[in-house]
């Protein structure tokens, strides 16, 4: 076995015995199921707490409204919690030092960044793909999704953001050694986003846009060309983090 | 009444699912603090009460932030 997938595989038995499979499995599941729950149950509870003789004229919940569900639980709550799981990576083995004896042994550093954030990679894609069968199964079961239009791809951009938040988060964790630090640069990083969003002109560019563009994607109001360039934006951080990350981490001091 | 028997079965694909998640998961949350009795900072009690009536929210915590190290050293 190459060092790379004996880290790898390393990294994969620390996160299940620290319960990080079994907490993204439950709760993107509750995240899928609420979705749609939420969007079915919102009429009939509006109905129930209005007080007597109120005339409410709700319309009936469409698949449209659970994807919108979708899209204000997964990137709020989803993803917070995952960046939340996902923060101590890095700043858990170097505060600890238990790096340093497989690093004398004689491996590569980069194997360490490489291999973390292709398992951090893999649970997003999990996590993702958990929320988003499980809605689309659910909304498929109960509404008509021909009204939704590029399901798929709307989807597509959250989990790229998504992914971007965590190269951010691995790098903070790596570069300040500590899980607050992860936490504060993706949080910097986010705040950033949304003040630069401040600029209209911005939108054809910030990767945000990725984030709160697919609910207007799904009424057709945003054509998925208008999504390239945001895509390209975080694709190119992403790397750039990446590379930060590895560069940082073969001239730390351990 | 037998409208809410109607609401009730209408939601019954969701009910259920989640409830399961629910309840498997505080008793997975009991039987860990019970038998891993190191925490971070709290005690049996105080974790036991908020895994039980903290839905979703009170296991992760736990999980996340309460959980001793596995070899028992308590920070």
């Amino acid at each position: 076995m190459s060092p790379w997938f004996g880290f790898l595989k390393k990294e994969w038995t620390e996160s299940v015995k620290s319960y990080k499979l079994l907490l993204t499995i439950l709760i993107f599941s509750v995240i899928g199921i609420l979705n749609p729950f939420t969007a079915k149950i919102t009429p009939a509870l509006m109905e129930n707490f209005m007080p007597e003789g109120t005339v409410l004229n709700l319309p009936e919940p469409t698949a449209l409204d659970s994807w919108l569900q979708f899209y204000k639980n997964f990137p709020q709550m989803g993803l917070f919690i995952f960046i939340l799981l996902f923060s101590t990576m890095m700043s858990k083995e170097l505060e600890k030092g238990t790096l340093v004896i497989l690093l004398t042994k004689g491996l590569r550093r980069s194997t360490v960044i490489t291999a973390k954030f292709a398992m951090g990679f893999a649970y997003w894609t999990l996590a993702f793909l958990l929320t988003f069968i499980i809605t689309y199964s659910y909304t498929a079961f109960y509404w008509d999704q021909t009204i939704v239009q590029h399901v798929f791809l709307a989807a597509g951009c959250v989990y790229v953001f998504g992914l971007l938040l965590f190269t951010i988060t691995l790098w903070g964790n790596t570069y300040f050694a500590s899980a607050y630090g992860g936490l504060l640069v993706t949080v910097v990083a986010v705040i950033t986003l949304f003040i630069i969003a401040i600029f209209p002109d911005s939108a054809t560019w910030n990767p945000l846009q990725l984030l709160t563009g697919p609910p207007q994607m799904l009424t057709g109001d945003v054509v998925p060309k208008e999504m390239l360039t945001p895509f390209l934006v975080a694709m190119g951080s992403l790397l750039v983090f990446l590379l930060g990350t590895i560069l940082h981490f073969n001239k730390k001091r351990l | 009444m037998n409208t809410d028997l109607d609401l009730l079965m209408e939601y019954l694909p969701f009910i259920i699912p989640i409830a399961l998640l629910q309840f498997g998961l505080a008793i997975f949350s009991v039987i860990h603090i019970i038998r891993h009795p190191h925490y971070r900072f709290g005690n049996q009690v105080m974790w036991l009460l908020i895994v039980l009536f903290i839905q979703f929210i009170g296991p992760l915590i736990y999980f996340i932030a309460g959980r001793g190290d596995e070899d028992g050293h308590v920070h």
